[in-house]
């Protein structure tokens, strides 16, 4: 059970991935109540209460088109030898990585009084980060050619945390207002296993491998039976679920500033999710040291199919056996969270109010994958009750577009909305088919 | 609303299309060191095939550190007692016989190895007479041993004299020759010698017989050597294999390089002059090559010699199919650089810092 446990957590967290994306177009949209999020200085006209709200979202620097590849004889992987090495290779990211965040906001309220506006939200995030380095396909690809190899940063972890933020924005002027929030985060779980280092040697005597693994569970969860510096085995992991008090925490601001020159036309720009978690992990283990593969040393007796196969399997479970985890008492473990940069330009054309159109840059320092994407949008207003959006642009992967839809039904509102990549080129050379980039979100708030 | 989630995913990256899952893992090399093979010793390839290792065993013994030996012993003459008394004319007197000259054989084993060339070592010849009665016997006679290489050409004899030799009553043999033949002769002993045989015999011979059914006058050798090979082992052998059922067709593979430091410490030198590979036919697969000539040179115990070694396997045109069979031409031979060192079944072969390299590949889940 205990391992299913873990099984569990390790599935979920190579199944999702990503931190502080916001739903851009919420900027086009006429009456996005939770506005402030793009940028703290946008505020709506209407107090209001939000109820269950989703964001999900993703970045993976790669595709379908990254490993298949289509030929006159079918869809084949870019390890079929149709395909060359180059070929493959320059499609794949020194670092393929799947970063996503699943985020829930629980509860939101906002409040104006005078020239200021008050926002209260609580939330759950639930970033996600899978991660293999190139060095990994350019081994199966082509094998043994060069002579040192680097493959850190193969890893999974995920984080799940609370949010609790606090934002104002204020009117200066008729023209200007800026904004701030502040968020305060409390770690609920986590969990990591990565090689920090892994280097591959090759020599004609063999292959020097040396390896740093990180192994982080939180106590509150877990508990690992042994001793400090005593190697762990997988058995030894049991859960061990106590009430989930915060294992960490963290805080994150937000800033921004509005310039409205006039009633039509909006500037904005704001620096978002600038701040860093501290997670505490109970249980935390390290492997480390060097191992060597020098050949399987076969005397007359293993020159027999069980013979060898009993020799490599030795050879495998010692290797297994040399990244066993060696258990540490507990460790704290300190992450910036990606910030993102947000600037944004909306104008409600003068003679036809229902239409507004408008442009948004957008730039996010995930850690693997820096992504940044401008996109051009338009919100109609054909009924007063309904919302719609739509817009496109070009991203690090390229072309990108969205919809969005708002439903007014007296004071209540709905929103739906996607933001997705298409079709997109990847190192200029090839179409990247899956979307590489996306944004749901999903949600409900009520005027007061 | 969901439908505005569109899939952009093209048509010829549609999963339901035919997916072709061949690949081919480490398309330009991959290196795999294998370390230490062995070593394989006469002993383990005589003890993993019982039918060489029973033919073996016919024709040579094993001292306990190992070492080969051959061992015989032949009659050169024998005669019944019962009925030489019955041919003395007065037995109530003494008797000289006069046998004559009589020769014959030794080393019966041992001239089976000497049809492939291989010399002896540490040759040792022990002569002895049977007295088969319960008194002494005078015995006269010119004895000669003599050596022939294996074209029979005499390259050494040693002569014993023997006059008014007494041959004590016993009921075993009777060493009469004891010889340990030069340590640099390797030409075995071919042929031993009793010239103008005489035995005097006592009176009334024919009541001095021991009661045995097989009371005779005998004499015979015994001879001991270890086979070792000599200048003149060397043959050449084709050796051929069948029924390998190896599926390497799968695979296509392209080149393989097989690299590795051969220890040898069997003395001779071993020459590969070609290898082929066969198909289900039995036919040689043309289109793969094998570097061929490799020499190993030949080592001993203590000093086993080192040879480097690279065999190469590759696949002129396409990739390496099943292998039905393989067929090996290898000269064997006398390696002037150990000399004539005996063979033992600690002798074999080992291999050091082995490393194979594969080029062009590894195809799996192929058609």
């Amino acid at each position: 059970m205990k391992k299913i446990i873990l099984y569990i957590a390790l599935f979920l967290s190579a199944g999702t991935l990503l931190h502080g994306q916001v739903y851009q177009q919420g900027f086009f949209l006429k009456d996005y109540r939770p506005i402030y999020r793009i940028n703290p200085a946008l505020f709506p006209d209407s107090d209001f209460i939000g109820g269950f709200e989703l964001t999900r979202n993703k970045v993976q620097n790669y595709g379908v088109s990254t490993f298949y590849y289509p030929t006159d004889d079918g869809l084949v992987s870019g390890l079929n030898e149709s395909v060359s090495a180059d070929q493959f290779l320059s499609r794949v990211s020194d670092i393929v990585a799947r970063q996503g965040e699943v985020g829930l906001n629980l509860f939101s309220y906002g409040i104006r009084r005078g020239n200021g506006y008050h926002s209260f939200e609580i939330g759950f995030r639930l970033p996600t980060t899978i991660s293999a380095p190139k060095g990994i396909f350019e081994l199966l690809k082509r094998g043994t050619v060069e002579n040192q190899y680097d493959l850190s940063d193969l890893g999974v972890q995920y984080k799940a945390y609370v949010e609790l933020s606090y934002g104002y924005g204020y009117k200066l002027s008729d023209i200007v207002s800026i904004g701030g929030r502040a968020k305060v985060l409390l770690a609920l779980h986590g969990m990591s296993y990565r090689f920090t280092e892994l280097d591959v040697q090759k020599s004609d005597a063999g292959y020097t491998i040396y390896s740093r693994a990180e192994l982080d569970l939180p106590s509150r969860f877990y508990k690992i039976d042994g001793f400090p510096d005593q190697d762990i085995n997988l058995s030894d992991i049991h859960s061990s679920f106590k009430f989930p008090r915060p294992t960490g925490g963290g805080a994150a601001f937000d800033l921004g500033v509005a310039v409205t020159p006039n009633e039509y036309l909006t500037l904005s720009a704001s620096i978002l999710d600038l701040g860093a978690l501290a997670m505490h992990y109970g249980n935390a283990a390290v492997s480390t040291g060097y191992q060597y593969f020098n050949g399987l040393d076969l005397s007359y007796d293993d020159l027999n199919k069980n013979g060898l196969t009993n020799k490599a399997l030795e050879i495998g479970k010692k290797f297994l056996d040399g990244l066993r985890p060696r258990l540490r008492y507990n460790k704290w473990r300190f992450e910036p969270l990606p910030f993102t940069a947000n600037l944004g330009i909306r104008y409600t054309l003068p003679n036809f109010d229902q239409l507004r159109i408008g442009a948004i840059a957008q730039y996010t320092n995930y850690k693997y994958s820096p992504y940044w994407e401008t996109r051009l949008g338009a919100d109609y207003t054909p009924f007063k009750w309904l919302d719609l959006t739509a817009s496109f642009g070009r991203g690090t992967y390229g072309f990108l577009y969205g919809f969005g839809i708002s439903v007014h039904v007296s004071r209540f509102q709905v929103y739906y909305g996607l933001e997705t990549g298409t079709c997109g080129t990847q190192k200029e050379t090839t179409s990247l088919i899956d979307p590489t980039h996306r944004t749901w979100s999903i949600g409900l708030t009520y005027d007061l | 609303m969901l439908l505005l989630s569109v899939s952009c995913t093209r048509s010829e990256y549609d999963p339901s299309n035919r997916i072709n899952k061949e690949m081919t893992l480490f398309g330009e090399e991959i290196y795999v060191p294998v370390g230490q093979v062995g070593p394989v010793t006469v002993k383990s390839l005589l003890s993993s095939s019982k039918t060489i290792g029973d033919l073996v065993n016919t024709l040579l013994k094993e001292e306990s550190d190992g070492t080969f030996y051959v061992e015989s012993d032949d009659a050169i003459y024998a005669y019944n007692a019962y009925r030489q008394a019955l041919e003395i004319p007065d037995s109530s007197q003494p008797y000289h016989w006069d046998i004559g000259s009589q020769s014959g054989s030794v080393a019966s084993t041992a001239s089976l190895l000497r049809m492939v060339n291989m010399g002896f070592v540490n040759q040792h010849l022990t002569l002895y007479v049977l007295n088969p009665i319960t008194a002494s016997l005078v015995l006269n006679t010119d004895i000669w041993v003599r050596c022939t290489n294996s074209a029979y050409v005499e390259t050494y004899s040693k002569e014993f004299k023997m006059e008014d030799y007494n041959l004590k009553s016993s009921y075993s043999e009777i060493p009469i020759v004891k010889l340990d033949l030069p340590a640099d002769l390797t030409d075995m002993v071919s042929r031993v010698e009793f010239n103008d045989l005489t035995l005097d015999l006592p009176a009334k011979v024919g009541d001095k017989i021991r009661t045995s059914d097989d009371a005779k006058y005998s004499f015979g050798a015994q001879y001991k050597a270890n086979p070792a090979p000599t200048e003149n082992f060397s043959f050449a052998q084709a050796f051929s294999l069948s029924n390998l059922n190896v599926p390497l067709g799968k695979f296509k593979l392209h080149k393989c390089v097989l690299s590795f430091d051969l220890e040898n410490t069997l003395p001779f030198d071993v020459t590969v002059r070609s290898i082929k590979l066969m198909n289900k036919k039995g036919d040689y697969i043309t289109d793969v090559v094998f570097s061929s000539d490799i020499k190993i040179m030949g080592g001993k115990p203590g000093a086993p010699a080192v040879t480097p070694v690279e065999l190469q396997v590759e696949a002129l045109e396409g990739t390496i199919p099943d292998i039905e069979g393989v067929a090996v031409d290898v000269k064997i031979a006398y390696s002037p650089s150990v000399g004539a060192v005996p063979l033992s079944s600690a002798m074999g072969l080992s291999l050091k810092s082995a490393s194979v390299k594969l080029h062009g590949g590894i195809t799996l889940f192929g058609k």
